[in-house]
């Protein structure tokens, strides 16, 4: 199929929201995995995947982007309108993707940065060295408690297979990006403060015990970043989910002014704080590696960290 | 059953409601109900302890929504009745450098509402 609009769109993160500096690739489309939270099964009506062929198009708003700015260094996200890895298909386009930024990025004397995202082990399939000159793709997964991907994410990888996809990912050439998000409370323990807290507090320790599981196994230098999430909903989502009796529906949630439903200010940054401090004190050099997504400067600042893009990170990387 | 002690407490005549606040009464015990599947009890009880010592209709109200509240947004609920003095929304949703506090005020107010 060709695509008619743009490949090649400035994220846009919403009001007050820190901007991370990223390019989104929509070069395929929907997605047949059954995350609940997932906002293409609100906005798309076939759930089909879609690849776009027209990929001189692409090439043209490579073309155009790369010699309209001075920027340097671009990072482009290919895990947003799709998951990256869901078919060979998938693969093909990657590639031939990646090939197209590299020759410009030459051409133009960028240095790029491309996230493929991924819950799936597909990349076992993939098998191939990745080397392009002046790109660097980025391998990287959602990392959740297994109860949560159970319960929320149908139809996706366990967290063990996860897991051994960012070492073999590693092996095959690829930097790797540590996606913490998006952070659901769940199990929730009932509905008093003192459930609340033991749910939050068990919920910080299983992330702890997944960090410290992937950071013994994966080599620190080959990792971009480190991003932090916790779950966001739209209000259209917010309102099916609360219908279906969706346990995403958390009750202490808030309509933030983003116009998005979050948790409460004090129980994500105190998730984010029992993250980030755990790789601060275990893991010193991860610490810079660490952003937040989809979140206000505010909750930055409360939780110790400096605002800074993808694109400031990538120039740590190399 | 559950959804039956809501209406009885939305339409006793011991209580009074505006509009928002009914809304406001029924979506929490929708949402709370999907955790809580005997929710419906939880609130008669909070109701008839509101009722009871309670001179007005209003008064009964204000007790009810307080613990409404404070089942909603049992975090939050306690954090703003700790910065009451500060007139802060309920969302806690603020920049508190540029609430233009004393720095002793900015600092208390941020050890309130970043943890839980
Ligand atoms: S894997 Fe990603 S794209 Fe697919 S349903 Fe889940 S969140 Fe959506």
């Amino acid at each position: 199929m060709n695509r008619k609009t743009c490949f090649i769109t400035k994220y846009q993160y919403g009001d007050f929201i820190v901007d991370l500096d990223e390019y989104v690739l929509s070069l395929a489309t929907n997605c047949m995995f059954g995350c609940e939270y997932c906002y293409l099964k609100f906005s798309k009506i076939t759930l089909e995947p879609v690849i776009y062929e027209n990929l001189d198009k692409f090439e043209q708003e490579v073309t155009s982007l790369f010699s309209n700015s001075t920027q340097k260094v671009f990072y482009f996200n290919f895990g947003e309108t799709t998951d990256s890895f869901l078919t060979a298909k998938h693969f093909n386009i990657i590639t031939d993707a990646a090939n197209i930024i590299s020759q410009q990025a030459k051409k133009y004397d960028k240095s790029c940065f491309v996230e493929l995202r991924t819950k799936t082990n597909n990349i076992f399939y993939f098998n191939k060295k990745i080397c392009f000159e002046n790109v660097k793709l980025i391998y990287a997964t959602s990392l959740s408690p297994q109860v949560v991907i159970d319960r929320f994410e149908h139809g996706t990888v366990p967290i063990k297979n996860r897991i051994e996809t960012l070492i073999f990912a590693e092996k095959l050439g690829f930097l790797t990006g540590l996606r913490l998000e998006p952070i659901i409370i769940y199990p929730i323990y009932g509905i008093e403060y003192k459930d609340v807290v033991f749910s939050v507090k068990n919920l910080i320790d299983n992330y702890q015990q997944i960090l410290k599981t992937v950071l013994e196994k994966i080599d620190f230098k080959n990792i971009h970043s480190i991003t932090i999430s916790c779950l966001r909903l739209t209000k259209k989502q917010f309102k099916e989910l609360k219908q279906k009796k969706s346990k995403l529906c958390f009750f202490e949630m808030f309509l933030c002014p983003d116009g998005k439903y979050r948790y409460s200010r004090p129980i994500r940054t105190t998730i984010y704080n029992g993250i980030i401090d755990f790789i601060r004190w275990t893991y010193p050099v991860l610490y810079k590696k660490i952003l937040l997504s989809f979140e206000f400067d505010y909750i930055w600042r409360n939780c110790g960290l400096e605002i800074k893009s993808m694109v400031e990170v990538s120039s740590m990387v190399g | 059953m559950q959804k039956n002690l809501l209406e009885k407490i939305l339409n006793s005549n011991k209580i009074h409601f505006t509009f928002s606040e009914k809304n406001f009464i029924k979506e929490s015990f929708d949402i709370l109900s999907i955790f809580l599947p005997d929710i419906g009890k939880f609130f008669y009880e909070k109701f008839v302890k509101a009722t009871k010592n309670s001179k007005s209709k209003f008064e009964a109200k204000n007790k009810f929504i307080d613990e409404v509240l404070m089942l909603r947004y049992p975090v939050s609920y306690t954090k703003i009745k700790k910065l009451k003095k500060y007139k802060i929304g309920l969302t806690l949703e603020f920049d508190e450098n540029k609430l233009n506090l004393a720095e002793k005020d900015v600092k208390f107010i941020k050890n309130v509402v970043n943890k839980i």
